[in-house]
C-alpha cells in the first residue's frame, strides 16, 4: 500500500465524516488516481489540524477558568470581573429577550389560523 | 439536563483527558457556586465567570462543527466529482459485499446503482439551486442520517430522528424510487429489477431487507399513522403535500371543520366520516377500513386535478395501507414486492411532488 493511501486511511478514521462517506472512500481508494488522493489528502489533513487546534484552546480554557477559580477559592474579594465577561453575560440576557419575543409571533401566528 | 450534562455536551465528543478536565472544572464550579450563595458578592463573580466559560465552550462547540460540516461538505464535493463508474463500483462493494454476480445479477446491480449516484448528484444540485446550499452540503447531510440509520452503527437503537431529518430522508428515498420507476417504467420490469437487486444484495453491509425491519419503521414513526388514522395523517402530513393550490391554513381550517361537521358535506360534494368512526371500530381491520375510507372521501379535496391510476394499479389509499403496515411491523410478502407496490401505488406526478415538498 503506498505511503499516501495508509496517511488517508488514518486520517479517515479519525475523521467526523460520516461513515457511509468512510466505506465509499475506502473502496475507492486503490483505483484513485494520484491527484484525487491529493484532494482528499488535503482536506482531511486540513480537519484533523483545525481539530488538533481546537482541542488546545479547550484544554487552554479550562486552565484559564481552573486558575480564576483557584483565586476565587483563595479570595474573592481581590478577584475583578474583566468587562469582556459583562459583555458576554449581558448579550445572553439580550438573545434570551429575542427568543421569547419569536415565541409570541408564533403564538400570535397560531391564533390567526385558529389553532 | 444537568450543569454538567450540558457543559459535556457543548464540547461534543473529545478526547478523554479534555473530558475529564472539563468534568473536573464543572464540579468545582458547581461546589463554589453553592459555597458562594452565602455571600453576595462572591455569588455575583461565580455567576459571571460561569456564564463566560459557558460561553466560550458554546464557541468553541460551533467552531468544531464547523469545522466537521467544512470537512463534509468538502469530502461530498470531492466525491460527486468523481466520475461515475468510481462512484458506482465503490457502492457496490459495499451493497453487494464479496458475491460473485451473474451477469444478470450484475447487469442490475450496476443499474440501479448508477440510478442512485444519479439521484445523489441530481439532489444535491437542486439543494444548490433551490434552497442556495453550497454544492456538498446537501450530500454530507443526508450521508450524515443514513450513517446514522446504518444498521452496523453502534449506536442505532439512541438515534433519534428529527421531524425535518424524517422529511428529507424521506424525500431523498422517494426521489430515487421516482428515478428507478423511470428506469423501469413497467410495474413487472421494476419488480423483476428489485427481485435480482434483492438477491445480489443478501450477503451486502446494506440489505434491500433493511427496508421492511421493524427497528428502521420505528426510526420514521408518524403517531396518525400508527395509530391508523390514515384520514388524520392524511390531513396532516400527505395533503399538505399533494395539495395544489391550497394553502396552510386552509388546510387548518379543513382540519378543524372535518371532525365537527359529521353529516356536513364540505365543498368538494363528498361526506366525510368522523374521525371517531376510526376509533369506534371493532377491531385492527376495521379500523384500517374506515380510515381508507375516510382517506378515499378526503383525497378530492387536496387533489384538485385527479390523476387517473387506472394504469398503475390502486390509489393513495393502497399506499396508506403499506405504510400502514411497514410501520406496524405486519408487512408481508417480500421486501422488493412492498417496494413495488409503494412506488404503483402512486402516480410518478404525485410521488415527485411528494418529494419535492419535503425536501
Amino acid at each position: 500500500m503506498s505511503s499516501i493511501r495508509s496517511v488517508i486511511l488514518g486520517l479517515l478514521d479519525q475523521s467526523s465524516v460520516s461513515s457511509i462517506y468512510k466505506g465509499i472512500i475506502r473502496n475507492m481508494l486503490p483505483n484513485m488516481s494520484e491527484i484525487q488522493m491529493g484532494s482528499l489528502l488535503a482536506t482531511l489533513n486540513s480537519e484533523s489540524t483545525k481539530k488538533q487546534i481546537i482541542t488546545t484552546k479547550k484544554n487552554m480554557l479550562v486552565q484559564k477558568y481552573g486558575f480564576i477559580l483557584d483565586k476565587l477559592e483563595e479570595n474573592s474579594e481581590q478577584v475583578e470581573i474583566p468587562y469582556e465577561y459583562i459583555v458576554k453575560a449581558s448579550k445572553k440576557k439580550r438573545g434570551a429577550k429575542t427568543t421569547t419575543k419569536t415565541s409570541t409571533s408564533l403564538s400570535d401566528l397560531r391564533k390567526q389560523v385558529g389553532r | 439536563m444537568s450543569i454538567l450534562d450540558k457543559t459535556l455536551d457543548f464540547f461534543g465528543d473529545t478526547s478523554e483527558k479534555v473530558v475529564e478536565n472539563v468534568v473536573g472544572l464543572v464540579e468545582r464550579f458547581s461546589n463554589a457556586w453553592e459555597a458562594s450563595k452565602q455571600g453576595t458578592s462572591r455569588f455575583d463573580k461565580i455567576k459571571f465567570f460561569f456564564a463566560a466559560f459557558m460561553a466560550e465552550s458554546e464557541e468553541l462547540t460551533k467552531e468544531e462543527q464547523e469545522v466537521k460540516d467544512k470537512a463534509s461538505e468538502e469530502v461530498g464535493k470531492q466525491l460527486l466529482a468523481m466520475p461515475d463508474d468510481q462512484l458506482t463500483s465503490s457502492l457496490k462493494t459495499s451493497v453487494v459485499g464479496d458475491a460473485q454476480l451473474d451477469a444478470k445479477h450484475a447487469g442490475v446491480v450496476d443499474e440501479v446503482l448508477g440510478v442512485a449516484t444519479a439521484t445523489w448528484r441530481q439532489a444535491d444540485k437542486e439543494a444548490v439551486e433551490n434552497k442556495k446550499k453550497k454544492p456538498g452540503v446537501y450530500s454530507g447531510e443526508i450521508a450524515k442520517l443514513l450513517s446514522a440509520l446504518d444498521p452496523a452503527n453502534k449506536e442505532f437503537n439512541e438515534v433519534d430522528l428529527g421531524f425535518d431529518d424524517k422529511l428529507k430522508l424521506i424525500s431523498f428515498g422517494v426521489k430515487t424510487l421516482v428515478n428507478l420507476k423511470k428506469e423501469y417504467s413497467e410495474k413487472s420490469e421494476f419488480l423483476d429489477a428489485m427481485k435480482l437487486f434483492h438477491e445480489a444484495s443478501k450477503g451486502g453491509k446494506y440489505n434491500l431487507d433493511f427496508f421492511k425491519d421493524p427497528k428502521l419503521a420505528e426510526k420514521f414513526k408518524v403517531s396518525g399513522l400508527q395509530k391508523l388514522s390514515a384520514g388524520k395523517w392524511l390531513l396532516t402530513t400527505i395533503s399538505p403535500i399533494l395539495n395544489k393550490g391550497r394553502d396552510e391554513k386552509d388546510l387548518v381550517n379543513i382540519m378543524d371543520y372535518i371532525p365537527a361537521e359529521d353529516d356536513k358535506a364540505p365543498e368538494s360534494g363528498n361526506k366525510v366520516p368522523a374521525l371517531s368512526e376510526i376509533s369506534a371500530a371493532a377491531n385492527q381491520d376495521a379500523k384500517v377500513a374506515a380510515a381508507v375510507k375516510h382517506a378515499e372521501a378526503l383525497k378530492p379535496l387536496f387533489i384538485n386535478t385527479p390523476v387517473e391510476y387506472a394504469d398503475e394499479g390502486p390509489s393513495l389509499s393502497k399506499m396508506l395501507i403499506i405504510l400502514a403496515d411497514l410501520q406496524a411491523g405486519k408487512s408481508t410478502g417480500d421486501t422488493h414486492t412492498v417496494i413495488a407496490d409503494l412506488v404503483f401505488s402512486v402516480h410518478t406526478d404525485d410521488l415527485e411532488t411528494l418529494s419535492n415538498r419535503l425536501s
